[in-house]
């Protein structure tokens, strides 16, 4: 571009260039009237911010087309390379087929030695599932690993249920001359199989220790503690509770019975105490239980403490507790009223202290 | 100190605006521009020197895009002298490899001699006596129209865009003489009709209006050299 000299200043000249654009530039001892090609050419904050803006715009244009290709790639990875589902032939030969998005097979595994022969010269990599699993039956026929009507397995795992039933299709309307069974991979794990079972089995199994329990299945724990409490009087209280066993078989009489001891219990009261004491001596640890939180002691350790709490409850159930000693001995296995019925005793016993010395 | 630094500040901004002022004040800073190019070219500058001419314009840049908010004037100055001197030093070191016509190899003769001129020194001579002519008269008549060649450069569209639209307008007047003859009778750019006539935007030849007074300028009667000069511009009027 030719410029002409227009007008020389202290430290610039005006320049005009042949699109009739006036610049300023350096004034490199230029004269008025002189044409000159190469100018040093005044440069605005404007044309700056240009240059920066330009800059910037190069800078963003690589990192989008980086972000591009990386995706792009990421996408060509996930959908080529990737596998996504896996096809295990299960003859004699165990061969896994690894297969990508598309279906096309991108790795042929095996482990055993069979399936290393059938597959010594054989490169399926690329091709379609189907083609490579009847070319592997095919080289397992000549090999004599199978041959025609055997069933092969077929387990099948695919992280898109429509792969899975595409794949599931193919193998059983595409294998001719051979029987095919195909199951999902997962089912080719026995360990896991029996998981979901042993789930089932249990539960049939939990169910009656509840019931057995009762609502407590706590009990467990308490073996403990009862295991000390019985310590001091248990041996002696259980010689007494061998004569309630006999008005234990009118259980269902006993109710009307009850109603109408109600000066029994002062008799009985004492009886608490070994009830608790029982299982220690038996085996049963588990009537104490409910009593966990201090009653079975109570009798023992705090005779005094005992009373107050049991004051309230002890109006009605006496009669009940009754019929509770009677069971206990018979079966001991109902806790909870075994609960209140020990509860009861003690409140009553409690103030019965005096009657105590009984056991002897 | 700080009047010293509130008086250059002032008369830079005084200098961005009146072009006697910068060149008051580059002279007065001479010295200064002086030891900021010696600084870089370790000598002291002669007149001649490209660099000296580079620094005085970069002084007169850093005038130009100074602002308070940039800290010391003369700091500023110095470092925008610096880079202009960098970035020329870069731009030679390009043409390091050519050979100078005033030096022959033995630096006996001068090689401008040994090569044939097909140009006629007289004539390019007279050429440039012609041309610093037309320029003189156009200056003055500029002055008419209270317009320099320093506010034509500064108010000289930049973007492609705009500079097509005043030479779209440029061209319209010139092939309409009517407006050419009326804009020297009334000293008034017809904006109105260029913009109407050359279908561009009434307030884009109006930002540009001291550019557009230079240009209808050459384009009278009496500037054939300048109008030669742009003469691709008005030729692409007489095309379309």
């Amino acid at each position: 571009m030719k410029y002409i000299v227009m007008e020389c200043n202290e430290g610039y000249a005006v320049l005009m260039d042949e699109e009739s654009r006036f610049v300023k530039a350096a004034d490199l001892s230029y004269e008025v009237g002189q044409t000159v090609t190469d100018p040093v050419i005044m440069n605005s904050d404007e044309d700056r911010a240009k240059k920066i803006t330009f800059r910037i715009g190069r800078i963003a244009a690589v990192a989008a087309s980086l972000v591009l290709m990386v995706s792009a790639g990421s996408i060509y990875y996930s959908r080529n390379l990737k596998p996504h589902s896996t096809v295990l032939i299960s003859s004699d030969a165990n061969i896994r087929l690894e297969l990508n998005k598309k279906g096309k097979v991108l790795h042929i595994k095996c482990d055993d030695n069979i399936g290393k022969e059938i597959l010594k010269d054989y490169d399926g990599k690329g091709k379609d599932m189907l083609t490579v699993a009847n070319e592997i039956l095919e080289l397992e026929k000549e090999k004599g690993v199978i041959s025609e009507g055997d069933t092969v397995d077929f387990y099948i795992e695919s992280d898109d249920s429509r792969d899975y039933d595409t794949y599931r299709n193919d193998v059983e309307k595409g294998i001719p001359d051979i029987n095919v069974k195909v199951k999902g991979l997962d089912s080719f794990k026995p360990a896991e199989k029996a998981k979901p079972d042993d789930k089932a089995k249990p539960e049939p199994a939990v169910k009656p220790d509840p019931a057995k329990d009762g609502k407590t299945p706590e009990a467990p724990k308490p073996p403990a503690q009862d295991e000390k409490l019985p310590e001091p009087p248990a041996p002696p209280a259980v010689e007494p509770a061998a004569p309630a066993e006999p008005p234990a078989p009118p259980k269902s009489e006993v109710k009307p019975a009850e109603v109408k001891d109600p000066p029994a219990p002062p008799a009985e009261t004492p009886e608490p105490p070994k009830e608790a004491d029982k299982p220690a001596e038996g085996e049963k640890p588990e009537p104490p239980k409910p009593d966990e939180g201090a009653e079975p002691p109570r009798p023992a350790a705090h005779p005094e403490a005992a009373p107050p709490k049991a004051v309230a409850p002890a109006a009605g159930p006496i009669g009940e507790a009754v019929i509770a000693m009677d069971e206990i001995h018979i079966a001991p296995m109902a806790e909870e009223p075994l609960k209140d019925i020990i509860k009861e005793d003690e409140a009553e016993s409690a103030p019965a202290a005096p009657p105590a010395p009984i056991p002897p | 100190m700080n009047s010293d630094a509130h008086q250059i500040i002032s008369r830079v901004y005084e200098a961005k605006t009146d072009s006697h002022a910068a060149d008051q004040l580059i002279s007065d800073y001479m010295p200064f521009i002086k030891s900021e190019t010696a600084r870089f070219i370790n000598r002291p500058p002669n007149k001649s020197d490209d660099e000296l001419s580079i620094a005085m314009f970069a002084f007169y840049e850093a005038i130009q895009n100074y602002s308070r908010l940039r800290g010391s004037f003369l700091k500023f100055a110095a470092l925008h002298i610096r880079n202009r001197l960098i970035d020329n030093y870069r731009k030679e070191k390009k043409n390091k490899g050519q050979i100078s016509l005033d030096v022959s190899e033995d630096d006996k003769t001068d090689l401008r001699e040994t090569i044939r001129d097909e140009h006629d020194a007289y004539e390019e001579n007279e050429l440039r006596e012609a041309t610093k002519q037309e320029i003189a008269e156009l200056s003055a008549q500029m002055q008419d129209f209270g317009v320099s060649m320093s506010d034509v450069a500064d108010n000289s569209p930049r973007q492609r865009r705009t500079l097509e639209s005043c030479q779209k307008a440029v061209r319209y007047a010139r092939s309409n003489p009517d407006i050419l003859e009326d804009f020297l009778r009334t000293k008034r750019v017809p904006l109105a009709k260029l913009a109407e006539g050359a279908d561009v935007e009434r307030k884009t030849l109006e930002r540009h209006r001291r550019y557009l007074v230079a240009v209808l300028l050459i384009c009278t009667n009496g500037y054939e050299i300048m109008r030669g000069h742009i003469m691709q511009v008005l030729k692409g009027g007489e095309k379309t």
